[in-house]
């Protein structure tokens, strides 16, 4: 069934009743999910979530109000509440104008093609390549033992139509899988290692032959176990730091992808998100780090996590460079921050789903490649780590002070991966971390992420992503254990 | 808006009928409608009025014991239908559950005083209520001011087919937080009830506005990473105790992601000045009810009582695999904690500071990450003030600390609470908590300069 004539209605009303701008999206998602733990099945789930938010510009007072209920008496009201509320905001931020951007926005409708269908597999097949996992893992522990591990399994089709009164009419089918595995190892001397692992795309059944998943996480768990059972503390000296893209793609969206969030450096995630180290007279100018330090986030990348043509405002989505050569360059933008920032939205901005307000987000965000092969990034470090991926993280809320705790992690010996270590801890600033980069492989590996933001909080698909990165000699910090 | 009681009640107590009629062994229908307002506050605006309405149908499904779960806006019978026929074609195709149990007969009852219609009232007011934030940040000489007010209604109807009777609650809830700027030196401060009392609103606005003038002209300095004492706000206190809380649930203890999986009942975790409380029955805090998502009856109980682990949460599922009864904490899924109450102590806010010798007053913090949750290692990190105090004076402001320990070297070192409590929840407290300020005699901080 379409809703564009419904939204073309509220729209329409909306104008009427003197909104300068207003936009209506009718969005669905379900999703279907087998959970496992310990290779059984504890469950199957499914959810639906499915309404038309309506937003509205008046005269500085911006207002949005949702509604299962799609009759029309009910759009009637919600028209009517949107616009009320806007009429009863006194403190109002006037804009010089309104959010209007009919030359950047787009007519069309797309879908992410599933090459193989979800149905095309039946229930007790997806169950058992789950269980494989299980079974495949289990048994490859030596010395510890695997005591929980949980699978979620999800499959979504996010469904959403999208009028706006400067001229966008989008209709767009994003069908996602998103695969979350939490482990425990223990052995009784040791204690225990945690990990959790994601595997997640736009498509269909076909990613899941492109993730290999049972060798990743076999592989894993053993390395887990050697970490656990034979891992040495961190050096105390300053040591050359190798990075794995996993933790890349973390340090990445979090020190340049947030803090280059317009709408998050204007102040209007204060209180929740946060606000940014970055301010406005900085773009384009101010050096973030050295000339390996460009982070892009590219909506457009065929089977991302965070995978969009156009964003929730009908605006062309298009890859923005953050981060380029070092340099503070492009920040995200919806049409209201750009309009704040005197410049063109460049399509950033995306919804969780009907009951909230499209927010200036990331899609897919990484560090761009170099030019070195793994073996070269390490041969010539006498002493150094390599922190392949992390359990801990922070940043703080104008994403400057960060902290890292490897995980998977090994001392490097003379150009040679050695002996593992537990725990090491990074704490850096962004700028030092931009400006310590000394090389990077040429491979970039993306993980898939649910980024928060606003209020209601919103969890948004995304990536992350790099390549593996070597910093300059840095002090590691510990655990107080 | 449209009266939504007649229609919940009926999609609960079809789906119910229908799913029997279908062939289910047991099903669990909950129903909730929420209508809710907010106002978002930024540089002494509102930068967005919103409002939602919305109704989920979840049903809980076996079938020789294998088990179901369907979460649905569902609008008509025939919504419901399709989701039976749906569920009914897979759920065949898998194994008993490890974690079936029987549903329990239903034994709670609805709460009263949930529900205030002040909330009502104003639901559609609340632009009004942020006009008065903002001019509250003007009247304290602060800079700007950011913030939410969140007002809302939502009716919750629940059955079971162990009973021919639905049980219903009604309750408002209010949230309010907000941070005051001066200059770059900010105060925080949250708000939670389930009534409105527009001066506690107002208080919000002037608590947070004033711990940002009040340090304002206090020196910004560095301090090494180490040992400090501590002074944590409730802000602080509800948030990390809020995932200690999350960590009480049966099923976290039982994915190993838990702490009280390696601290069971009757281990010593904190210091004897420790006493936590899930609270369902305290109508003053807006999770309050009188049954769970299983229909069965809450209780207040102890988490932790005088350092001592007393209770995990759980649901008929969860009590069944570790052999014990539920503890009326369903969440049908997981486990969950109602209100959050942290015993207050005999301290004033003052003597806390005054006996200071070296350490530092947190008041807010966000982005607690553990790298294991069985051993509570964890950080977080200071946004707003964090005051250096030595020998009860402060002596300046420290940007942006991380507290990087664990959760039972925290709570041993509890070592005063004061005798004044906040209700509170917002971005970064996930349950509604009643809180002291907690001081803490040993805590490790990390700096980043």
């Amino acid at each position: 069934m379409s809703y564009i004539d419904i939204l073309h209605k509220a729209v329409d009303r909306a104008l009427e009743k003197g909104a300068k701008y207003a936009e209506a999206r009718y969005h669905k998602i379900d999703s279907f999910s087998i959970v496992l733990r310990n290779g059984n099945v504890v469950a199957l789930t499914t959810m639906s979530r499915d309404g038309i938010g309506l937003r509205t510009y008046l005269d500085g007072a911006l207002s949005y109000s949702s509604s299962y209920r799609l009759d029309s008496e009910s759009i009637d009201y919600l028209v009517e509440n949107c616009i009320s509320s806007a009429r009863a905001t006194t403190r109002r931020l006037k804009l010089k104008r309104d959010p209007s951007s009919p030359r950047i926005v787009g007519k069309a409708n797309y879908s992410v093609i599933q090459r193989r269908k979800f149905d095309s597999v039946s229930l007790e097949d997806k169950i058992s390549m789950l269980k494989n996992i299980w079974i495949n893992t289990s048994k490859a522990l030596t010395q510890a033992k695997l005591v929980n591990m949980t699978i979620e399994y999800q499959e979504s089709i996010e469904y959403k139509e999208l009028i706006t009164s400067d001229g966008a009419e989008i209709i767009s089918t994003i069908p996602r899988i998103l695969i979350q595995i939490l482990m425990t190892l223990y052995e009784p001397r040791k204690g225990s290692i945690q990990r959790i692992i994601g595997f997640g795309g736009s498509g269909g059944l076909e990613l899941l032959d492109t993730w290999n998943i049972v060798d990743r996480v076999t592989e894993e768990v053993k390395n887990l176990e050697n970490v656990l059972i034979k891992g040495v503390e961190p050096p105390k000296d300053s040591v050359d730091i190798v990075l794995g893209p996993e933790l890349v793609g973390l340090i990445v969206h979090e020190s340049a992808g947030h803090p280059m969030e317009a709408d998050r450096i204007w102040g209007r995630e204060a209180s929740q998100a946060g606000e940014s180290f970055v301010k406005p007279e900085m773009i384009g100018k101010e050096r973030i780090g050295n000339e390996h330090a460009t982070v892009v986030d590219d909506p457009t990348i065929p089977g991302s996590f965070g995978y969009y043509l156009y964003d929730d405002e009908g605006v062309k989505a298009r890859p923005r460079y953050i981060y380029l050569n070092g340099v503070i360059n492009e920040p995200l933008h919806s049409k209201w921050s750009s309009v704040l920032f005197n410049t063109e939205s460049n399509g950033a901005a995306r919804a969780m789903n009907y009951e909230c307000e499209p927010l200036v987000r990331m899609a897919n965000t990484y560090l761009t490649p170099g030019d070195m092969e793994f073996n070269e990034l390490i041969e010539d470090i006498k002493k150094g780590i390599y922190i392949k991926n992390f359990m801990e993280w922070n940043i703080d809320d104008i994403r400057w002070g960060q902290r890292y705790i490897g995980l998977e992690c090994y001392l490097i010996d003379h150009g040679e991966l050695k002996e593992p270590v537990r725990n090491p801890v990074l704490e850096f600033t962004t700028k030092e971390f931009y400006s310590s980069i000394v090389g990077k492989t040429k491979r970039v590996e993306f993980y898939p992420g649910l980024c928060g933001k606003g209020e209601p909080q919103q969890a948004i698909p995304v990536w992350l992503g790099g390549p593996h990165v070597r910093l300059k000699k840095m002090k590691l910090k510990v655990v107080p254990l | 808006m449209k009266n939504s009681h007649t229609s919940i009640q009926d999609l609960v107590e079809y789906s119910v009928k229908k799913a029997l009629q279908e062939g289910f062994d047991e099903v669990l229908s909950t129903a909730i409608h929420t209508r809710e307002s907010m106002v978002r506050i930024s540089n002494n605006v509102i930068t967005i009025a919103q409002s939602r309405d919305s109704i989920t149908l979840a049903l809980y499904l076996t079938k020789n014991q294998r088990i179901y779960f369907a979460e649905h806006m569902v609008k008509s019978r025939e919504d419901i239908d399709r989701i039976l026929q749906n569920v009914k074609s897979s759920i065949q195709l898998i194994e008993p559950s490890e974690f079936y149990a029987p549903l329990p007969e239903p034994s709670g009852k609805p709460l009263q005083g949930l529900y205030d219609s002040t909330v009502e009232d104003y639901l559609y007011k609340v632009p009004e209520l942020g006009d008065m934030v903002i001019a509250v940040g003007a009247n304290e000489g602060i800079d700007r001011i950011a913030g939410m007010i969140r007002l809302g209604i939502r009716h919750r109807v629940l059955m079971s087919s162990k009973s021919s009777s639905v049980l219903e609650e009604k309750r408002s809830f209010v949230e309010v937080y907000t941070r005051a700027f001066k200059g770059d030196v900010t105060g925080h401060w949250a708000y939670t009830s389930t009534r409105l009392n527009v001066e506690k609103v107002r208080e919000v606005a002037l608590k947070s506005s004033r711990l940002a003038r009040e340090y304002s002209t206090l020196r910004t300095m560095k301090i090494e990473d180490g040992v400090y004492e501590a002074i944590l706000s409730p802000l602080v206190v509800g948030n990390i105790l809020s995932y200690l809380a999350m960590m009480a649930s049966g099923l976290a203890v039982l994915l190993r992601f838990s702490i009280f999986s390696k601290y069971g009942i009757g281990s010593q975790i904190a210091s004897e000045k420790f006493t936590i409380i899930d609270d369902p029955l305290n109508t003053e805090l807006p999770e309050a009810t009188g049954f769970d998502e299983e229909g069965v009856a809450t209780k207040t109980k102890p988490l932790i009582e005088r350092g001592i682990v007393k209770n995990i949460l759980h649901n008929s599922k969860t009590a069944k695999k570790m052999n014990t009864e539920s503890t009326g904490n369903a969440g049908i899924v997981m486990p969950r904690p109602w209100n959050l109450v942290i015993e207050k102590g005999d301290l004033s806010e003052e003597e806390m500071f005054s006996e200071i010798k070296r350490g530092l007053f947190v008041v807010n913090n966000w982005y607690t990450r553990f790298h294991n949750f069985e051993e509570g290692l964890f950080s977080t990190v200071s946004r707003d003030i964090v005051i250096y105090i030595e020998k009860g004076r402060p002596k300046g402001l420290v940007k942006r600390v991380r507290i990087a320990d664990t959760i039972p070297a925290m709570l041993q070192n509890v070592d005063g609470l004061s005798k004044t409590q906040y209700d509170i929840r917002w971005w970064e407290v996930m349950y509604p908590t009643r809180a002291p300020f907690i001081y803490v005699k040993r805590l490790h901080f990390t700096y980043v300069e």
